[in-house]
């Protein structure tokens, strides 16, 4: 049973993805989902490492030379979306949102964009494992079905990054794009870093292609300026009540420090990052990282 | 390294107030969620070290904050040493007394104090500051002629003073009281006279100050004195003053045996009487005086009578003899008894002494003619006390008693009747009334009794009257409980016999009624009944005065006239009004009694004082910083003699106490005000090594120290989490 809050969550949310994704295909006339599409595109000459199926042997058997063919998008390809649930990602003390409510959008909108291409879309909510999971499906429903998942508002749970993402990575039985959309946030992960490590390991083990999105809240990226502040965890009793002049620095080294080891997990994965904060524009994340995936070549 | 306020040392305590305002602006923190605070505890438990040493260093800092705070506040200095000219300072203390006139083997006392003086003063050099002052029974402060050290007989003027070494010491206590910094000490002069001691319990002179002493006194001494006079008007027989009492310039009350020279007649003579003058002669000495002259003069003006008798002088002992001299002209008549005789000490040799001879004041009673008749009518009364001789059989007053219908072709001058005595003041018809105002208008005095008979609508006649107290009102009731007469000018002429309670208490005097009033502007409620009626009520207008008890004179609303108190009151009212109360016009002091606050202010009038040391300091232009000591010794009577002044005549003689030339050793006098005797070391002469102190204050450096700190504290607090 939705709730009123709900629905009103599921509207707005449901209205800002829309205007994000019809924003962003006015500017395109392509599918930025290249890659998996059976719509043939062109040819280019065969280079080494080239996939032998895709060599145009009818025109090699005539002009005696290799070439290649290249489509120009995949459809029906498997968009496995994770929104990290936990009560970290209730965070909104520096941005415009909290970091939940800029996931879910995040999501919806990608959720639409595939759908839009007839690519099966997966939801799963993380929280302490995955908490609620969407199957891949292309039906006309299903981006609604997305929706109210999304909107559910977050559960009071720990995050456990390792068993959220081996959780997923055995839900996600065919290959596909996992998108994760999280802070990272692992209190149950003594290093911070580790259990990530292990999810994203299972799910590259698997064969899925990984985005990650780091989202966080501006104050958790680089403190306020000055002042006396009282921190509380959120995900833990622990506050912490200091000078913020004394200790900023050493703190933002520490949080540079923390994502340029998520960097170099996703870097020796073949898993890309995009770091956002939330008072960043989510139709321009969304973008920012569409056109330069796109720029990339589109794997 | 001194401090200028140590008081604020105590003053910490406030600075808490600045520490909580700061403890308290910590707690108020904003509130930040973060996703996890991971790395904000790692950082901070990394930085503990680091944060530890800040915060101590925050301690300390706050705490050289506060101290140097308090430093700043109590303004530490420290000395330096330095000379500088005054830095060493001698007070020289001589005496001038009367026994400073004898002579030695060197000369007279004075000559060979003066000498000594000189030299105390030279010992110094010249940049040392020398505070000089003659003393006796008070202190004269004076500055020798600039640039010479040079006294003479003219810079003392005279020496008929007592000593009193109490007094010398506690000025030269306060005048180094000033300046603690400088090295003192005080070179007092003195023929060590044991008379002077006086009391020397409050004087607490500082004991580390060196104290010297110079003897110039002679080893022993033979001298005869007269020491008392008393007059009296019949052969051995002496006067005491009675009521009513007199009073001092000051309005102290004259007591029966002041002084030793305050005289036995106190109130006028008549001329009828004769005056006989009672001597006391001592005889210091050792040696038995045979015959001894003693001759008594009275003057006035030119017209003069001398008795000359013998007496004989047994050693150390006092010798009485009576002279009688018979009787005198009317007016003030000055006395000199002068025993001729050679000896040590001249100056009591003579006593002065001085009497009024004059009618008793006449008095106009208005009442009824006959009171005898009644024997209870307010005339009555008040003519039987007024005819009361309070001194024996001499009555105080001259009265006479007319009724009220001859009362107008009585009335006259104030020079005929001292004093008009209205007996019923309700009674009396228009005419009299303005020929009472015509006669308080030219300075006559008038005591007015309200009385019975005409009563509040008798009284209504005097309204509007200038000699008035007031708009009369109704007839009061005293009801049960009669009205106490209850005195509200403590301290007048009137009612200051009446000032203690056990002497004399007006409210044991009950009134069953009253006649009350509105009191006018001007007029002075002297007394009350219950504190709310008027009870008497001194009006003047113009040159007189008319002084108004609103109730009966008798009997018939008052049980008063069986009173013990009645006669004192009636009798202290009519000789207020009639001039006998106060000191009166001869007037007794010693040496170095004050002088009247008028006669300073009018002293261009006066012939008195022919040398003194005020004369010497004006005559040689002291500065204005003397001016104060001049007034000082202005305000005294300096020298033994007849002084006329405030249309009185002053007789000023030497305290009987200087004759008594008995020695003390010096001992004595160091043990009696534990003084310090001084060494060679300690006394403060030109030779000596002398450090003198400068105070360098060091608040500013302070307040550049706290500036730098407190800046410090600033920002190390903003950067030390807790």
């Amino acid at each position: 049973m939705i709730s009123t809050e709900d629905l009103t969550r599921f509207s707005s949310l449901e209205l800002r993805a829309r205007g994000i994704v019809e924003g962003f295909l006015q500017g395109l006339h392509r599918s930025p989902f290249v890659g998996f599409s059976v719509e043939f595109s062109s040819h280019r000459r065969y280079e080494p490492g080239d996939d032998l199926r895709h060599v145009n042997w009818k025109v090699y058997a005539r002009q005696r030379k290799l070439y290649v063919k290249e489509f120009d998008a995949e459809t029906n390809m498997n968009l496995y979306l994770l929104v990290d649930n936990t009560r970290s990602m209730q965070c909104k003390s520096g941005g415009a949102m909290t970091k939940h409510e800029y996931a879910t959008t995040l999501a919806a909108s990608m959720a639409h964009l595939g759908l839009r291409q007839h690519d099966a879309v997966a939801l799963g909510m993380l929280g302490d494992g995955v908490e609620a999971y969407l199957d891949p499906s292309s039906k006309p429903g299903q981006w609604d079905d997305c929706l109210q998942m999304l909107s559910q508002s977050a559960r009071g749970q720990k995050t456990s990054l390792k068993r959220a993402l081996e959780q997923s990575a055995m839900l996600a039985k065919h290959r596909g794009l996992v998108i994760l959309m999280s802070d990272l946030v692992d209190e149950h992960d003594a290093d911070a870093t580790e259990g990530f490590q292990r999810g994203i390991g299972q799910l590259r083990h698997r064969g899925h292609e990984v985005v990650v999105f780091h989202i966080l809240d501006p104050w958790e990226r680089r403190l306020p300026e000055s002042g006396r502040c009282r921190f509380l965890d959120l995900e833990t009793p622990w506050e912490v009540t200091t000078e913020i002049g004394s200790i900023r620095r050493a703190y933002m080294e520490r949080v540079d420090q923390w994502c340029s080891q998520l960097e170099t997990i996703c870097h020796d994965n073949g898993v890309d990052r995009i770091e956002l904060t939330t008072d960043t524009p989510p139709g321009k994340a969304l973008v920012d990282y569409l056109v330069r995936r796109a720029a990339m070549g589109g794997a | 390294m001194g401090f200028l306020q140590t008081a604020f040392l105590f003053s910490l305590a406030a600075l808490a107030i600045p520490l909580l305002l700061h403890l308290f602006s910590r707690w108020q923190t904003q509130k930040i969620e973060l996703g996890t605070i991971r790395f904000l505890r790692e950082v901070l438990t990394e930085n503990v070290h680091r944060r530890r040493i800040r915060r101590w260093l925050l301690l300390t800092t706050r705490m050289l904050l506060l101290g140097v705070l308090a430093l700043l506040f109590a303004r530490p200095f420290f000395f330096e040493a330095t000379r500088r000219d005054g830095d060493r300072r001698r007070v020289i203390l001589i005496d001038r007394s009367a026994s400073m006139a004898m002579r030695g083997t060197q000369g007279k006392a004075i000559d060979v104090a003066m000498e000594k003086a000189i030299g105390a003063a030279k010992e110094l050099g010249e940049d040392a500051k020398i505070d000089w002052a003659w003393f006796d029974s008070k202190v004269y402060p004076f500055q020798p002629r600039e640039g010479r050290l040079v006294l003479s007989a003219s810079d003392y003027g005279s020496t008929s003073g007592n000593t009193n070494y109490a007094s010398a010491i506690a000025w030269a206590r306060d005048r180094l009281a000033e300046d603690n910094r400088v090295k003192s000490d005080v070179v007092m002069i003195t023929d060590l006279q044991r008379q002077g001691l006086g009391d020397p319990t409050d004087i607490h002179f500082p004991p580390d100050i060196p104290f010297q002493i110079i003897d110039v006194g002679r080893e022993a001494a033979s001298n005869l004195a007269v020491t008392r006079i008393d007059l009296a008007v019949g052969p051995l027989e002496v006067r005491r003053p009675q009521s009513p009492v007199r009073t001092d310039t000051s309005g102290k009350s004259v007591g029966v045996d002041r002084t030793p020279y305050n005289p036995s007649v106190q109130g006028a003579v008549r001329p009828e009487q004769s005056v006989f003058v009672h001597t006391t002669l001592f005889n210091y000495g050792p040696m038995h005086r045979e015959d001894v002259p003693l001759v008594v003069t009275a003057k006035q003006g030119s017209k003069s009578a001398r008795v000359k008798t013998t007496i004989n002088a047994l050693p150390e002992q006092a010798t009485e003899s009576q002279i009688e001299i018979g009787r005198l002209g009317l007016g003030p008549w000055e006395i000199l008894v002068e025993a001729d005789v050679e000896d040590d000490l001249s100056v009591d040799n003579r006593r002065m002494h001085a009497v009024a001879v004059e009618e008793a004041p006449r008095i106009l009673l208005f009442g009824e003619q006959n009171p005898e008749e009644t024997g209870t009518s307010s005339s009555f009364f008040l003519s039987k006390a007024l005819r009361q001789g309070l001194e024996r059989d001499q009555p105080r007053f001259s009265l006479q008693m007319v009724s009220n219908s001859d009362a107008l072709q009585a009335l006259s001058s104030p020079e005929k009747w001292k004093t008009v005595i209205l007996t019923d003041a309700t009674d009396i018809d228009r005419p009299l009334l303005v020929s009472l105002e015509q006669y308080v208008f030219q300075g006559g005095q008038v005591l007015a009794f309200t009385g019975q008979k005409g009563g509040a609508i008798g009284a209504t006649k005097w309204n509007g009257s200038p000699i008035a107290p007031g708009r009369f009102d109704r007839l009061r009731n005293a009801g049960v409980v009669p009205f106490r007469l209850t005195p509200n000018a403590l301290g007048h002429s009137i009612l200051q016999p009446f000032d203690d309670p056990q002497t004399g208490d007006l409210q044991r005097l009950s009134f069953r009624k009253a006649i009350a009033i509105q009191i006018a502007n001007g007029a002075k409620q002297l007394a009350s009944f219950d504190s709310d009626l008027p009870g008497i009520v001194e009006q003047i207008y113009e040159k007189g005065r008319v002084v108004w008890f609103l109730s009966d004179a008798g009997d018939a609303w008052s049980s008063w006239t069986s009173s013990p108190l009645y006669l004192p009151l009636v009798h202290q009212m009519v000789s207020d009004l009639a001039g006998l109360t106060g000191e009166g016009p001869i007037r007794f002091r010693a040496v170095g009694d004050a002088r009247s606050m008028a006669s300073q202010g009018s002293k261009g009038d006066s012939n008195a004082e022919t040398l003194t040391p005020a004369k010497f300091n004006a005559s040689i232009g002291n500065k204005d910083s003397e001016l104060s000591a001049n007034k000082q010794i202005d305000s005294v009577f300096a020298e033994v003699g007849f002084v006329r002044e405030d249309n009185s005549l002053y007789v000023v003689n030497t305290p009987e106490v200087e004759s008594d030339t008995v020695r003390m050793t010096e001992s004595d006098l160091r043990s009696a005000f534990a003084l310090m005797e001084p060494t060679e070391s300690s006394i403060a002469t030109a030779g000596n090594d002398i450090k003198l102190i400068k105070k360098q204050e060091l608040w500013p450096w302070l307040a550049a120290l706290m500036l730098v700190v407190l800046v410090f504290e600033f920002g190390l607090s903003n950067r030390t989490p807790p």
